[in-house]
């Protein structure tokens, strides 16, 4: 039954990447409209509602000037989270990967106008929570795969059991 | 490799292929906000037969036929990626790369990860 559970929360957090990619539309991410929409606009507002200082500094002159690059960038992180998160591969990984994008997402609206703030502490909640229980193992691949990748003892099947 | 490690294998690719199937039925989830992933036309058949060709992979307990499904998959990922912002004539977004990219990488793993022999009976 805790397995069943751990595996159901794995999918729904990996469905809440899934979902959240369709708005992300390449190539300018809502950077090309005016007003600017999209992801664009998210990203903008770690500026104009700034929660913390280097890191507004840091969206306004190293991620809004190269936005074509941290766009695709940002659509690679939330597809593969996604994806991993899905089939339970690799889940350790892509739980600390998660819980970084968590909270670059609550860095850039946390103080926006109508923004629920416990949004972005149970994103980051449920990533610990992910890592935790090394939740791959409970009906995902790494439950699967990690007896085969221990008996291989190859430096990718090591790689794989440290980060599953 | 042991016997039970090798049938839970092809047990993880029927639910990777059952749980691929049921992803068609957002298709019909209604209003579109939550649809928690958008397949429809040419990506929702896609989808369709390449669960399929996982579960007959499954079934038949043959491994190539995974990995020909998790290829399959990936490459419909890539290609939604291209087509999603010009004509989309696949129909998906990008909660369909997001989709096909995890069937894909799941199938395709569970087709070529080398399985070490068993060791020898004494």
């Amino acid at each position: 039954m805790s397995r069943a559970l751990v595996a159901v929360t794995r999918v729904t957090v990996a469905f809440l990447w899934i979902q959240n990619t369709y708005w992300k539309v390449p190539p300018h991410f809502g950077a090309d409209r005016t007003p600017p929409d999209g992801l664009y606009r998210f990203t903008r507002d770690a500026v104009d509602y700034p929660v913390f200082g280097p890191y507004r500094w840091f969206v306004e002159h190293v991620v809004l000037p190269n936005f074509g690059v941290f766009g695709w960038l940002v659509l690679f992180v939330e597809l593969s989270l996604g994806a991993f998160l899905l089939v339970g591969l690799a889940v350790r990984l892509w739980a600390v990967v998660g819980l970084g994008q968590s909270l670059a997402i609550t860095l850039s609206v946390l103080k926006a106008p109508n923004e629920w703030h416990w949004s972005y502490y149970l994103m980051i909640v449920l990533h610990v929570l992910l890592f935790a229980v090394a939740a791959g193992r409970a009906g995902g691949l790494d439950g699967v795969l990690r007896p085969v990748w221990a008996a291989s003892g190859g430096r990718l099947a090591r790689l794989l059991l440290w980060v599953s | 490799m042991d016997s039970v490690t090798v049938e839970r294998l092809y047990r993880s690719a029927l639910v990777l292929g059952a749980g691929a199937l049921a992803c068609g039925l957002f298709t019909f989830v209604e209003p579109i906000q939550y649809r928690l992933v958008r397949v429809h036309g040419w990506s929702l058949a896609v989808l369709l037969v390449l669960a399929g060709v996982a579960i007959a992979g499954g079934l038949l307990r043959r491994r190539p036929v995974l990995a020909v499904a998790g290829a399959g998959f990936l490459a419909a990922a890539v290609l939604q990626l291209i087509v999603w912002s010009g004509s989309n004539w696949l129909g998906g977004d990008g909660s369909t790369v997001s989709l096909f990219g995890g069937f894909g990488l799941g199938l395709l793993t569970l087709g070529l990860v080398p399985l070490p022999d068993a060791p020898p009976d004494r």
